[in-house]
């Protein structure tokens, strides 16, 4: 009876176009109230303790730092530097659009702060060259995923502030699979390279070693950044919420004394991230009361037992779970869906055996297949603004749908190798 | 994602309140940004870490949302899924839209009765953070009218045709 009510009312209040955290937040008040002898007072309790989570003060400070990169005009400088590196190899410039994702991913937490940046950059300069534009557009959406699994995660900073789990050890576990997806992304473009030649124009730009090695120099401030923010974090010198405030003091300085950043463009950037943030927080209002509500009634845990009763394995639960995140992809953006599924995912596959780290690492690919998904793919969306319409939504879907299934590998292979996420985390002893 | 036309007085008064609030959002957002900084500076300059980051700082987190969402509400810059109204005939996506900002009015005053409790209860006991003694009722009020304003600009969009048909 609950669940056929909380799936009514979520259906009922979603599918009217409603703000998102309204109506995730009103099912809750509903079920708290009718369920929970009228106790629709702790949603308001439960959303004023979690915003007020000093740990979560790391998001802004990482949009900030996603916007601060788009502003200061950066990514131009780290694009040009790292082409004719890429010009030799099979796919050229595609890779590029890769490799600076995966720069950028280590700075910025955010996925579309990575494909705008890296697409605004990338999309003109390809497209003049001659590159196929669904190509073009595939591998900036795929590669912009990466900049939520290379930490600097938002994902699975919100992941851990909502599961309780450690930042740190998340954010190692994003090591192995970020690497892995960037290989697996250039292995794809190299064979589709190889296969359909005619997608991409003959390189021009092939430059000698030493010219070559000399220009991936100039790539220092993107450098300076990682060790910044990165390095703080790792070495255990800052806490994720210090790093991310180091981060943007030095992407602040960078971006005045090497970029385009100007005092306004800094005004619009902590303008644009209170807007994201809140965006985000809104979904967090709603997820937060429907959470407290799933929780007070112990759903998640009488799930989990009649999961129990039938003797369903974990890996088949495992396999329902993406399923119904492919599912959800194609109605929620990824942050949205993740922070509402939450409360009853987690609980579910951590008591199924699963790690809290790899769960937190799966939920993310998953977003990130949510990112690639149309009708409501952000990373889509984002690219086909960047165009200013030239290309369509569905020339970036197709482009992005190689991408989209290996993720999925990657998906496969840390269920078939869980030592990807957690060895990290245990090798350093976290 | 754009803003929306201001057309008459009231809705130009609406959204300029609304986007003074988002002004002060974008304030706290760098106050958030220079309070771990300066944390940062003196605990490894002075080994004098403040007493107060943490506990400002989710104040300051909390405030930024609380004080930007008005904004996000008049400027439609929020995440609704709208896969079923798009595909919809002009008069049936009005009546569900209509039906979607019953829902944001709905959880909106539900929110804001429940916080303006709270936050009665913290003025009336001058509630105070635990370490660093710094009250609470400024946040808990921003929270109870942002909340409530809101709902007050999702009941006037409710009115208007919805984005995409403002010309009919």
């Amino acid at each position: 009876m609950i669940w056929a009510s909380l799936f009514t009312l979520l259906g009922a209040t979603v599918f009217t176009g409603a703000v998102l955290g309204a109506a995730l937040g009103l099912t809750g008040f509903a079920i708290l109230y009718f369920y929970a002898d009228g106790a629709t007072q702790l949603g308001v309790q439960a959303v004023w303790n979690v915003l007020n989570e000093f740990t979560l003060t790391a998001i802004p400070l990482f949009i900030l730092l996603g916007e601060i990169l788009v502003a200061s005009g950066l990514a131009t400088r780290v694009y040009k530097a790292l082409s004719p590196a890429f010009a030799r190899v099979r796919g050229g410039l595609l890779h590029t659009n890769i490799a600076v994702c995966g720069l950028f991913g280590a700075v910025s937490g955010s996925s579309l702060s990575v494909a705008a940046a890296v697409g605004s950059v990338a999309y003109p300069e390809l497209t003049r060259r001659g590159y196929d534009k669904r190509a073009v557009l595939g591998s900036l959406a795929g590669g912009g995923t990466l900049g939520l699994l290379i930490p600097p995660s938002l994902s699975l900073l919100i992941f851990g502030a909502l599961t309780e789990t450690s930042i740190g050890q998340l954010f190692l576990a994003g090591v192995f699979p970020g690497l892995m997806m960037a290989a697996l992304f250039m292995a794809y473009i190299w064979w589709s390279a190889y296969r359909r030649p005619e997608r991409i124009p003959p390189s021009t730009d092939r430059l000698p070693l030493g010219q070559t090695l000399r220009a991936l120099f100039s790539i220092w401030p993107i450098v300076v950044l990682i060790a910044a923010v990165l390095g703080s974090l790792f070495a255990g010198l800052a806490t994720p919420t210090e790093s991310a405030a180091v981060g943007v003091a030095a992407a602040i300085v960078l971006g005045f004394a090497m970029g385009d950043l100007t005092i306004a463009g800094l005004a619009r950037a902590f303008h644009a991230t209170a807007v994201t943030f809140t965006v985000i927080g809104v979904v967090f209002m709603g997820a937060v009361v429907l959470a407290q509500s799933i929780s007070i009634l112990q759903l998640p845990q009488k799930l989990l037992e009649e999961i129990t009763a039938l003797g369903i394995s974990a890996y088949v639960m495992l396999l329902v779970v993406v399923l119904v995140y492919l599912v959800l992809g194609l109605f929620f953006d990824g942050l949205s869906m993740m922070i509402m599924t939450l409360p009853i995912v987690f609980p579910l596959l951590t008591g199924l055996g699963f790690e809290a780290v790899w769960v937190g690492v799966m939920v993310t690919l998953m977003i990130e297949v949510g990112m690639l998904t149309p009708p409501v793919g952000m990373n889509l969306f984002v690219l086909v603004g960047i165009t200013r319409q030239e290309a369509s939504l569905s020339d970036a879907a197709e482009g992005a749908l190689p991408y989209w299934i290996l993720l999925l590998v990657g998906l496969s292979l840390i269920t078939l190798f869980p030592v990807l996420t957690t060895g990290l985390p245990r090798l350093a002893g976290l | 994602m754009s803003e929306p036309a201001p057309g008459g007085p009231a809705d130009r008064f609406l959204l300029r309140a609304a986007a003074g609030l988002a002004a002060l959002g974008a304030a706290a957002v760098a106050a958030i940004f220079v309070l771990v900084l300066a944390a940062v500076i003196v605990r490894y300059l002075f080994a004098a870490p403040f007493r107060f980051t943490e506990e400002l700082g989710g104040l300051l987190l909390s405030a930024t949302v609380f004080l930007t969402l008005p904004f996000t509400i008049a400027a439609h810059r929020n995440i609704r899924v709208t896969i079923l109204s798009d595909r919809l005939g002009p008069p049936a996506r009005r009546l569900v839209w209509v039906a979607g900002q019953g829902v944001l009015i709905a959880f909106a005053a539900i929110f804001a009765w429940e916080a303006w409790k709270i936050t009665e209860f913290t003025l009336l006991l001058n509630l105070k953070t635990d370490v660093s003694r710094v009250p609470l009722a400024p946040f808990m009020i921003a929270l109870t009218v942002s909340v409530a304003l809101a709902g007050l600009i999702g009941a006037w969009q409710a009115l208007r045709p919805p984005p995409g048909q403002d010309t009919e």
